[in-house]
């Protein structure tokens, strides 16, 4: 413990001693982490957004006219093998009406021209957790397509296909530009940390002359990394925080009619905190590179 | 040291095939023109540098081949002050002498303790606060030789101790070394000064180009 203070207080006399590579170190860090947190938190609501729409996946099979009941019992066994199915609805043509007539609201009188009910029956599906995405949706599908009973079956397969590709793509190039961006607050905290190590060199070869062990040595270079990445990541994403809370916390995201809208959210305190911590394990590792190659004497 | 031979790179070779003794509590001079070895010897006791062929002993132990998390153990054994003293410009006189101790994990306690001793035997207590820019050359020079001993090292080695002094603060350091080595401390001294070799008496070590030619054993 004692040695921990040692070196801690090392660390910090080493960054008093060059305080303006300290602060453009911790600056970049921070817009780095700025960065990465604007992109997290986005990422982090496509995520919510994603289970969302994943919960209000639901299948719908429209049945034939004139299907008698042991075909439309068939076709929902059929649906019930795949085990797939969490909830099975039978909606008959005139509810199906009425829901209709409730969705119209003041226009609903455009009804009453038609004369005749032109919706047909529908079994309803929703599927079980596992079950939920696009392919598990087709699969379904596909098992009841084609039987007698069966007019048609839809599930909006073309837009869900291509938002959850769109979220794909997104996704992949997030993790690479976090990658990139991590990658060059390695090289700042390294370079940062060589400078450091060049400033000291004669301390270091003074330490090692009287007998400092090479650990001895390095140990308040880390801190010193990872105290300038803890702080850095730890601006960046308090800045990413005050900036969420003035423009983002009260945007209320549409999700179409009769869904309740998607309220934005900042990730919760202990992703956070883990989240500052990687700033402090990027500080560290970016010493390692730096000191792997710099401190053989 | 058995026939150690040491370079700085293909062209550049420091000792070759040099054989020596040095029995405890001796205190010898390595002499020589600039350029002989004289530095490279003592930084290959302290394994500053290390040798590509050849036997080293310290301590009785093959040191020649010692493992590079063996070599700060040893260190905290072996005292050295150089003609530059190579102090910390931004610690003080007691954080310089106390760093010997502190690389080691000493408890605080003892390193007060003991860097107050050192400080004493060098006669420097009044200045412990100080910084070394502020000091004199003697006094630098008296700090470093603190520094070296406060791990108590059964061996001292200095190099040009008194290079940078003139005559007056070089006597101070030839005075203190001897106080130094009649404490039982092996001194291994590499020096120009003629005048200091010869009054003293002692050893000498010759080297020239790397080879010693004369006086490498105690008898010899």
């Amino acid at each position: 413990m004692a040695r921990l203070v040692y070196f801690l207080v090392q660390a910090l006399k080493h960054v008093r001693r060059s305080p303006i590579v300290a602060a453009v170190t911790v600056a970049t860090v921070a817009v780095v982490f700025l960065l990465l947190g604007s992109a997290w938190v986005v990422a982090h609501n496509l995520g919510q957004l994603t289970e969302r729409l994943e919960t209000g996946l639901r299948l719908r099979v429209y049945l034939r006219d004139g299907a008698d009941a042991a075909q439309v019992a068939a076709a929902r066994e059929r649906l019930v093998a795949t085990g797939q199915v969490a909830e099975l609805r039978e909606l008959g043509a005139e509810e199906a009406l009425a829901r209709f007539r409730e969705r119209l609201g003041s226009e609903a009188a455009l009804l009453d021209v038609l004369g005749e009910n032109p919706l047909p029956a529908s079994l309803e599906v929703t599927l079980r957790p596992e079950g939920r995405s696009p392919a598990g949706v087709r699969a379904l599908a596909d098992a009841v397509r084609g039987l007698p009973a069966v007019e048609e079956v839809q599930f909006g397969e073309s837009w869900l296909d291509r938002f959850f590709e769109a979220l794909g793509v997104m996704r992949l190039l997030g993790w690479a530009l976090g990658g990139l961006l991590v990658f060059a607050t390695l090289l700042i905290v390294s370079n940062t940390i060589r400078l450091s190590v060049y400033a000291r060199q004669e301390e270091i070869h003074i330490l090692k002359l009287v007998g400092a062990t090479d650990r001895f040595v390095k140990a308040p270079f880390y801190l010193e990394g990872a105290l300038l990445g803890l702080v850095g990541a730890g601006l960046g994403l308090g800045l990413v925080a005050v900036l969420f809370q003035a423009f983002a916390a009260e945007l209320r995201l549409p999700l179409g009619p009769g869904a309740a809208p998607l309220a934005l959210a900042f990730p919760p305190l202990e992703a956070v905190l883990l989240f500052v911590a990687g700033g402090a394990l990027v500080g560290w590792l970016g010493t390692f590179t730096s000191l792997w190659r710099h401190l053989r004497i | 040291m058995y026939h150690v031979h040491m370079s700085y790179g293909p062209d550049s070779r420091a000792l070759v095939d040099v054989t020596l003794r040095i029995a405890k509590a001796e205190w010898v001079f390595a002499t020589g023109p600039s350029g002989a070895g004289k530095t490279s010897l003592l930084r290959l006791i302290m394994l500053a540098e290390r040798c590509e062929v050849g036997q080293l002993l310290l301590f009785g132990q093959n040191v020649a081949r010692l493992g590079d998390r063996q070599i700060p153990l040893l260190r905290r054994r072996i005292g050295m002050v150089f003609q530059d003293f190579k102090l910390l410009p931004l610690r003080t006189v007691e954080e310089n002498v106390s760093v010997g101790l502190e690389v080691q994990g000493k408890p605080r306690r003892e390193i007060r303790r003991k860097t107050g001793e050192v400080l004493k035997l060098v006669g420097l207590e009044h200045k412990a606060r100080a910084y070394p820019p502020r000091l004199s050359g003697g006094e630098q020079q008296r700090v470093a030789i603190a520094r070296a001993l406060v791990n108590d090292p059964p061996i001292l080695l200095a190099d040009e101790p008194t290079g940078n002094l003139d005559a007056g603060l070089s006597a101070e350091i030839h005075g203190l070394l001897a106080d130094i080595h009649a404490r039982g401390t092996t001194l291994v001294v590499a020096t120009h000064d003629e005048d200091w070799v010869t009054s003293t008496q002692r050893r000498v070590i010759r080297l020239e180009r790397g080879r010693v030619v004369s006086g490498g054993m105690p008898d010899g």
